[in-house]
């Protein structure tokens, strides 16, 4: 009687005013991929989605793809890996490469570019810079010396916290997080499950019932008709001009604690979606604050010696002249760059890398 | 820990159920029935168990002293004084000190004094305003000697930390189901289980199938009330009384439910109030257990109606003005207080009158009446008060709310339930068949919709 139940309610769910659904690749197991195993795992989402989207409940704007995850032993991010790398990439969910797969992924294509060495480190958004986590990694994939590629996105401002250790994860972390995928192992392929998460997104269509993350996305149309979705924190960044001085000072103090270990920071700044495609909106709010943001803080930081590569203006001219084929560097439906976006920043950050690597 | 979490539904209540009918006798079913009640509350935050451990031992010592001999009555005051002092100690400096320091400042900086207020932020321990009624009301019936108290330490404390009611009630007074505790090493595994369950489930879907569904329409929409017209206010506020009313019947009747598996009979708390013809009556059916406790340990030792009119109404105003405090540390719920008590005041003062009425235009008159209070209590401060009552009696137009027609469904729904159905204690819990599947279709539908959707506490867990 209850599989009776449970298929009914399979079957009306799919009459009900919403697209299909599944769901996102990364997201569902992303706290079973990120912790420390004794095998690499390679995971598979045959029909992953945009994040806007998603939240949004957008499914005008879905774009789907396959997305293969693979992550190391130590729990990040890297298909296996031959040598011991020169490089060390730390940065948010786009050098981990959300939404991507992992040939696409920033470290992947600098890899394709410059040879095996770049190691990526990239976990979640954190806005505390701090050292530890990085001399962890070097020690844990045996580099002594070497550079530090920090990849830091436009939106947001970062500070130090020298005694912070972080999203290292205790001993504690890691029986919490092999509970939880132990638990998750069981649930999610329950068919309650399932059917619950499919069910309860359909009924929060914006017709049945509110949806309650659309205030994540905001719709916008570019210059040549299209319509792309953006994280609204995005915009709201580029509304108002913010001082980077204060990311300034706490990746100068990065730097000089990592000189102290024998290591080299060298910083690339990445911006937001919104940050690329806004002159290229059809509508603009009033001075390009995103652009002058990044302008500014790769200023300061050329003034502190830190090597500093401005990813805005290749990815800008690189959407201007896609455009008009009709392709995006970033997706439609997701805040993320896709394989073009990256392919386009790794071309140009690849030799700028190779030049502060030679000797 | 919510009833309406998994892992209360699949873990918790199994585990919890399974053991307490594998023990034998009477004392180890009270130290389990303890374990599981700490267990519970831990889910929320453990150190506070520490909080409610104290508060247990306060009054099970004050019971303990009442049952020697020989004490005079000075004496017995002071054993009653003691903890009921410490009691409301307690509950004041968490749930109240605050609201205390903040008015305090508002009244000077309003007299021309203004002082630099630091709130203290204190947590409001979940559920203390429903366990310090407790053990008041069991120190106070002890000394009263309308109880005998037990002098049995895990007994008191299966009592106060009884799972089923301990975080948001029905405040169940020990005499109420002292002889099921009493019975509770001989009841037998299975008699009532179906009685339970039937009350479980109904609960379950009160709260997750309305109730919750009501929430997630109006919640963003009182959160932008400023942008609401008259019909929206409405539709609205409406939606509010029905979510309201399921949230926490729902909640009481899935605690009756579990009292049942466990051999309590846990008493009514709703008695489908918004079938009231009065404001006296809606007292009788809304949160009984609260409407009793503030009689007999308030109402009636304030003089009740004993002392004159004057003093009747002064104690109506003042039970009610406590009542409405009791709900939250914030002026709102004064308010709110104030308005029954007044309601109450002059439903007691023109009630020859008000009994000629025809009677579907009582029903209406309170409904409404009740309507408009709940606006003070949803409000988070009396601009949102103002501004929700100026809405719903000055016609003006606006957007729709998102949702609208499913909202106003869902308060077609409550509303043939709420005003008309039967209240689970009207009903005969020995289903039949059909019924049965019925109540399982119900429930794997609403384990559905839990699994994944937005978590929601209930609502009276505020308080």
């Amino acid at each position: 009687m209850v599989l009776g139940i449970l298929f009914v309610l399979r079957v009306g769910a799919t009459f009900l005013p919403c697209e299909s659904w599944s769901p996102s690749g990364f997201l569902c197991v992303a706290h079973q991929l990120l912790l420390p195993r004794n095998q690499p795992l390679t995971h598979i989402a045959r029909s992953a989605f945009g994040e806007a989207a998603r939240l949004g409940n957008r499914f005008d704007f879905l774009t789907f793809r396959s997305e293969k995850f693979t992550v190391d032993t130590h729990g990040y991010r890297n298909p296996p890996f031959a040598v011991i790398p020169k490089v060390i990439l730390i940065g948010s969910s786009f050098s981990l490469g959300m939404s991507l797969n992992d040939e696409d992924t920033f470290s992947a294509q600098l890899n394709q570019r410059l040879g095996p060495v770049v190691y990526n480190a990239s976990v979640w958004i954190d806005p505390t810079l701090t050292s530890s986590r990085i001399k962890q990694v070097s020690a844990m994939v045996g580099m002594n010396k070497g550079w530090v590629l920090l990849e830091l996105i436009n939106r947001i401002p970062y500070s130090y916290e020298p005694s912070t250790p972080l999203p290292m994860p205790t001993k504690r972390d890691e029986l919490r997080g092999a509970l939880q995928a132990a638990v998750s192992s069981v649930h999610h392929p329950l068919a309650v499950v399932r059917i619950s998460s499919l069910l309860n997104m359909r009924l929060h269509n914006d017709v049945l019932f509110p949806n309650m993350y659309k205030h994540f996305e905001v719709e916008e149309q570019l210059k040549t008709g299209r319509h792309v979705l953006f994280f609204g924190e995005d915009e709201e960044f580029s509304k108002e001009y913010r001082n980077p001085a204060g990311t300034a000072a706490a990746v100068a103090q990065l730097r000089d604690d990592l000189n102290r270990a024998g290591l080299k920071l060298a910083v690339v700044l990445v911006p937001t979606g919104y940050s690329v495609y806004y002159p290229l909106l059809q509508q603009t709010t009033g001075p390009d604050f995103g652009k002058q943001y990044m302008a500014d803080l790769s200023s300061l930081l050329a003034e502190k010696e830190v090597p500093v590569f401005n990813c805005l203006p290749v990815l800008r001219e690189a959407a201007a002249n896609q455009l008009g084929a009709g392709r995006l560097v970033y997706w439609p439906d997701d805040p993320h760059w896709n394989p073009l976006g990256v392919a386009t920043a790794a071309r140009s950050v690849a030799p700028w890398l190779h030049s502060l690597m030679s000797p | 820990m919510l009833f309406n979490s998994e892992i209360f539904l699949f873990l918790f209540l199994p585990i919890a159920y399974l053991v307490f009918w594998l023990l034998r006798n009477k004392r180890q079913r009270y130290i389990w029935l303890t374990v599981t009640g700490y267990v519970f509350y831990a889910g929320w935050n453990w150190k506070f168990c520490f909080l409610m451990l104290f508060s247990t031992l306060v009054s099970y010592s004050a019971g303990v002293l009442f049952l020697r001999p020989g004490w005079s009555e000075k004496q017995r005051k002071y054993i009653l004084t003691i903890p009921v002092t410490v009691d409301l100690l307690l509950l004041g400096f968490f749930k109240y000190a605050d609201f205390t320091v903040s008015s305090a400042a508002s009244v000077l900086s309003f007299f021309g004094h203004p002082v630099p207020v630091r709130h203290l932020n204190i947590i409001l321990p979940i559920g203390i305003s429903f366990y310090t009624f407790h053990t008041i009301s069991y120190v106070v019936d002890s000394y009263r000697r309308v109880i005998k108290p037990t002098s049995d330490f895990w007994e008191f404390a299966s009592y106060v930390s009884l799972f089923s009611q301990l975080v948001a009630g029905p405040i169940v007074r020990f005499r109420q189901i002292e002889g099921d505790l009493e019975n509770v090493g001989t009841s037998k595994r299975g008699a009532l289980d179906h009685i339970g369950w039937s009350y479980f489930i109904i609960g379950m879907c009160q709260k997750v199938l309305v109730a919750d569904l009501i929430a997630v329409i109006i919640d963003p929409a009182l959160a932008n009330y400023r942008q609401l017209g008259t019909l929206t206010a409405w539709a609205c506020m409406l939606g509010y009384t029905y979510q309201l009313y399921f949230d926490f019947a729902g909640y009481s009747n899935m605690a009756v439910g579990l009292g049942y598996m466990f051999g309590i009979h846990i008493p009514q708390n709703f008695n489908t109030p918004y079938k009231s013809d009065g404001i006296a009556d809606f007292w009788r059916r809304w949160h009984m257990s609260l409407s009793s406790c503030l009689r007999d340990y308030l109402y009636i030792p304030l003089g009740g109606s004993r002392g004159g009119t004057a003093l009747l109404y002064r104690n109506l105003m003042l039970t009610m003005l406590i009542g409405g405090l009791w709900h939250g540390a914030s002026w709102v719920f004064v308010i709110w207080g104030a308005y029954h008590g007044i309601l109450l005041c002059l439903n007691r003062f023109f009630s020859e009158q008000w009994e000629t009425i025809w009677r579907p235009a009582r029903l209406t008159i309170t409904f409404i009446l009740v309507v408009i209070g709940w606006v003070f209590f949803r409000s988070t401060d009396f601009t949102m008060a103002s501004y929700l009552l100026a809405k719903m009696f000055h016609f003006t137009h606006s957007v729709s709310i998102t949702s609208l027609p499913t909202l106003v469904a869902l308060i077609l729904v409550a509303f043939a339930f709420g005003n008309f159905g039967k209240n689970t204690f009207e009903m005969n819990h020995n289903w039949r068949l059909a019924m049965r599947c019925v109540l399982l279709g119900a429930f794997v539908v609403c384990v559905v919709r839990i699994v994944t959707g937005p978590s929601t506490p209930f609502l009276y867990f505020q308080f």
